[in-house]
């Protein structure tokens, strides 16, 4: 295994050992060899920056959604993709003659919000989870196992339809969860299942491991092992659900936006727009559709192979396994 | 095996129990006034409050340990009236006695809560009510007088068969209120307790008839001579009138108001009739305020009691009293119990439809099967094939050829193969694109589905099969001699059918609720729909016992799978 071998450092003359690379050195060492890990990753960037212009325009008191809306050129309603307006209608006008590829644009910045809220609460609470349910067991565990098992037996869209319904018009602490914020959490309460059933097990298996009966021989806290001799071990599989629950998150968004309890009706985003092409295509628009495809396409597929890299990475036990 | 089956059968209790929660606290708590959700933002008061009584949505949420109040109607030489105690929760409750939901049921004993808890102190509930005999009333509010007669008219039908009061209740108490109806909500609210035409004596009663029918006549009257001189002035128009298109729309409104007339006069000859024959009835329903409690003084249950009891103009007519608590009632007269007991009995009726869920699972079940059952199978079917073809070629072109398209047919979402599906049938086959016209229609959904789900089955039954041929027993196989396609298919196929068939059976449960996007987006009339309809509509018993049902089936399909484990699987021990 990489992580025990000390290496010589080739610079040191005296030729004294240098401390062997940690855990996480070793895996971005993996990660970074990995061309085509390397290759998907800069795509997620790429879509990461695009999804940050519009943040960062609002910081700046500019509100790119308005300007889309109102930059609304009303001969192409409808239109096709055309080059007569240079790169704005590259990829055709919906209905009120906005441009598409600024609508697909925008919509990178709710499908990478939606991904990203739904997975920084989810992945976290999971862990936590599962972390105390495998190292405290007994009542605990059986506790937390009730609570998934109860998530688990109810299938997941239904979950989500019904927690996306049951917070219309619910507002807690000045947050109107009947619009976004309501759409991240319903996202996480359905997804940290997985992450807390992984973190459960693997910490139950890293309790009998003897440096944290060691630790534990040390008088080291119950709370204090779990923080810093388990946590950091588990954290691997917190890193490759975040990511691969990223996917997720961005398919269930385009779901909900179908049934129209997605992302709130004038938002520019991917769902919103397949949704819209449910009607379009039959009368021959195709273009609203193929950018939301293409766009989202792209970007999972970047995301999926990325995640089996960097869990390759981040697991190479598996990866033998496999 | 036993113990284990007795012990996992227990988990599942607790586990349904938990999903029971699950969508109690979903639907009944998060989302706000069910009542108002389900008939909609315009839905009158009383509406509501009916609404609510009849689907008990008007107990306590999870507890039921409020203080009740008991009245008794000690009433002219009447037996004792005691409140009724079963249905009772709360304070409102037992001042409420009874509740004439549907006035053509004698009575249903229903009740409700409302804000006025917040008047009563933490320790009750509260309840608007009007009891028939005592009907109490939110002093600013005006009764409404079409409800005075449909109560009248309800009263003296049952003023022969019943002798005794029987209670009853307003919705009018109702705090929120409608803001049309009632703009100015009362500051200090006052209960009124009105004597209602029912308990008078027939002396009184005859007053009563009397003084209000000479105010009536009086009102007639009037009514009378200002509709007169509006039609004098009407005809004055006609007469000034000279375009025709004025004349026109003058004769109409000079129709309608000669036909108010006929219609006023001959109530008025009746009404005369009546009254000088002595068998004139008034029409208001109450005479007089027997006595009124300003609630804001009242700060607890004890308050409004000795409100009741030492009020001066009572006379002992009504006994308010606590009784001691009632035990019986701290959980059945819950919220959560009736959801609870709707479940378990499966005696759902939807609120939208008003059939039976058992009726519409045998409905609907059938579709969402004859959808996912193909679906499945055919998927299973063809990504077991797949992949044993993908992994009998590991490593080379064939494989990564099959990756790469499972990994991409991952990635596109189910919403553009369905989209992209209709599309193409619609310039097909116009008539297989939506709907069931031909039974047969059913074939593209279950395609589409079987395509959407390919990439991730491949992709998953590829590495389970992977995983298998690295022990040691493919080794020795190989070793021996034996051709690659007879080690896939016979040694190794065998092998890694436990986690296959694991997948399988957690995936049936959810069957029955077919898939509930292709079932709408083609027009399927499945379970799926009916869910997702039912969740759009609030209508609570179909998503309650629907829910019940997938988390029954799931966690005995949990149950067997750890069964089938152990008696396939020799070396798995249950304990």
């Amino acid at each position: 295994m990489a992580e025990t071998e000390i290496q010589l450092n080739p610079n040191a003359d005296s030729g004294e050992l240098t401390p062997g690379r940690s855990l996480w050195a070793d895996a971005l060492r993996r990660l970074t060899r990995d061309k085509v890990a390397m290759i998907f990753f800069a795509i997620v960037m790429v879509y990461v920056l695009i999804a940050l212009v519009p943040l960062v325009a609002s910081w700046c008191g500019f509100n790119l959604v308005d300007w889309w809306d109102a930059a609304r050129n009303g001969d192409f309603r409808d239109h096709g993709p055309t080059l007569q307006n240079g790169i704005e209608g590259i990829l055709g006008y919906d209905v009120f003659g906005r441009s598409v590829l600024g609508k697909t644009i925008l919509g990178a910045n709710t499908s990478m919000s939606v991904g990203f809220m739904a997975n920084i609460i989810a992945v976290p609470l999971g862990m936590l989870l599962g972390a105390i349910a495998g190292y405290y067991g007994g009542k605990v565990d059986d506790f937390i196992v009730w609570v998934y098992t109860t998530f688990a037996c109810v299938p997941g869209i239904i979950l989500l339809i019904a927690i996306k319904f049951a917070f219309k018009g619910v507002t807690i602490l000045g947050v109107d969860f009947g619009g976004m914020p309501g759409l991240y959490l319903a996202l996480a309460v359905t997804s940290w299942i997985g992450t807390c059933r992984l973190v459960r097990a693997e910490t139950m298996r890293l309790r009998e491991l003897d440096y944290v009966q060691a630790a534990r021989c040390c008088g080291r806290g119950r709370f204090m092992i779990l923080l810093k001799h388990i946590a950091p071990n588990v954290m691997h599989i917190g890193i490759i659900n975040f990511s691969l629950g990223f996917v997720g998150a961005i398919q269930s968004e385009v779901m909900l936006s179908f049934l129209d309890i997605g992302v709130p009706a004038g938002t520019p985003s991917w769902g919103n727009m397949i949704s819209a092409a449910d009607k379009d295509l039959i009368a021959g628009h195709w273009w609203q559709l193929a950018s939301a495809v293409g766009a989202m396409f792209l970007v999972v597929l970047a995301w999926n192979i990325f995640g089996d890299r960097l869990r390759d990475a981040l697991d190479p036990k598996l990866k033998n396994a496999g | 095996m036993l113990k284990f089956i007795l012990r996992r059968t227990f988990q599942s209790l607790i586990t349904v129990m938990g999903v029971m929660a699950l969508t109690f606290l979903l639907f009944n708590i998060v989302s706000g006034d069910v009542s108002s959700s389900f008939l909609g933002q315009h839905a009158t008061t009383q509406d509501r409050l009916a609404f609510k009584a009849e689907h008990h949505l008007d107990l306590p949420v999870l507890a039921n340990i409020h203080s009740r109040l008991q009245i008794e109607d000690c009433s002219a030489n009447k037996t004792l009236q005691l409140v009724d105690q079963k249905g009772g929760a709360n304070v409102m409750n037992a001042l409420g006695l009874y509740w004439a939901i549907d006035r053509t049921k004698p009575v249903a004993q229903k009740f409700y809560h409302s804000q006025w808890v917040s008047l009563l102190g933490e320790d009750t509930h509260v309840t608007e009510m009007l009891v028939e005999g005592v009907e109490m009333v939110d002093k600013p509010v005006a009764p409404k007088p079409e409800a005075k007669e449909e109560a009248k008219a309800e009263g003296d039908a049952e003023k022969d068969a019943e002798k005794n009061p029987a209670p009853e209740k307003t919705p009018e108490a109702k705090a929120e209120g409608d803001a049309e109806k009632k703009p100015v909500l009362p500051a200090e609210p006052v209960l009124e307790f009105r004597l209602c035409r029912k308990d008078l004596m027939p002396a009184e009663q005859a007053v009563l008839d009397k003084e209000y029918g000479k105010t009536e006549r009086e009102k007639l009257e009037k009514a009378i001579e200002s509709a007169k001189a509006e039609h004098a002035e009407t005809q004055k128009k006609f007469k000034a009138a000279k375009k025709p298109e004025v004349q026109d729309a003058l004769t109409s409104i000079l129709a309608k108001q000669t036909a108010e007339l006929a219609k006023q006069d001959k109530e008025h000859k009746e009404m005369v009739a009546k009254i000088e024959a002595g068998t004139y009835q008034a029409t208001p329903l109450t005479t007089k305020v027997i006595f009124a409690i300003d609630m804001s003084t009242c700060k607890t249950a004890g308050d409004v009691l000795a409100a009741i009891n030492a009020n001066s103009a009572n006379h002992g007519r009504l006994k308010a009293t606590i009784p001691s608590r009632s035990i019986s009632q701290v959980f059945t007269g819950t919220q959560f119990y009736w959801h609870l007991r709707q479940c378990v009995t499966f005696s759902g009726v939807s609120w939208d439809s008003k059939k039976k869920l058992s009726t519409l699972i045998v409905q609907r079940g059938p579709y969402s099967l004859a959808l996912t059952i193909p679906g499945l199978a055919l998927g299973w079917f063809s990504a077991m094939i797949i992949s044993c073809f993908v992994a009998y070629y590991r490593g080379k072109l064939v494989d990564k050829l099959g990756v790469f398209l499972s990994v991409l047919g991952m990635c596109i979402p189910l919403l553009a193969y369905m989209i992209a599906g209709q599309y193409l049938m619609f310039h097909i086959r116009p008539d297989m694109a939506y709907g069931l016209k031909h039974s047969y229609n059913v074939y593209i959904p279950i395609f589409i589905g079987m395509v959407a789900g390919l990439g991730g089955s491949v992709r998953f039954y590829r590495t389970v099969i992977l995983n298998e041929v690295n022990q040691d027993y493919v080794r020795t196989a190989r070793a021996k001699g034996l051709p690659l396609p007879a080690i896939l298919f016979k040694h190794v196929l065998k092998n890694c059918m436990l986690p296959i068939i694991t997948n399988l059976i957690m995936i049936l449960p959810f069957l029955i609720m077919g898939n509930l996007l292709l079932e709408k987006f083609f027009g399927i009339p499945g379970l799926g729909g009916l869910m997702i309809d039912s969740i759009q509509k609030r209508d609570l018993p179909i998503i309650n016992t629907l829910t019940f049902l997938t988390a029954v089936i799931y966690t005995v399909g949990l149950l067997l799978t750890d069964i089938l484990y152990a008696v396939f699987d020799p070396r798995i021990r249950l304990k």
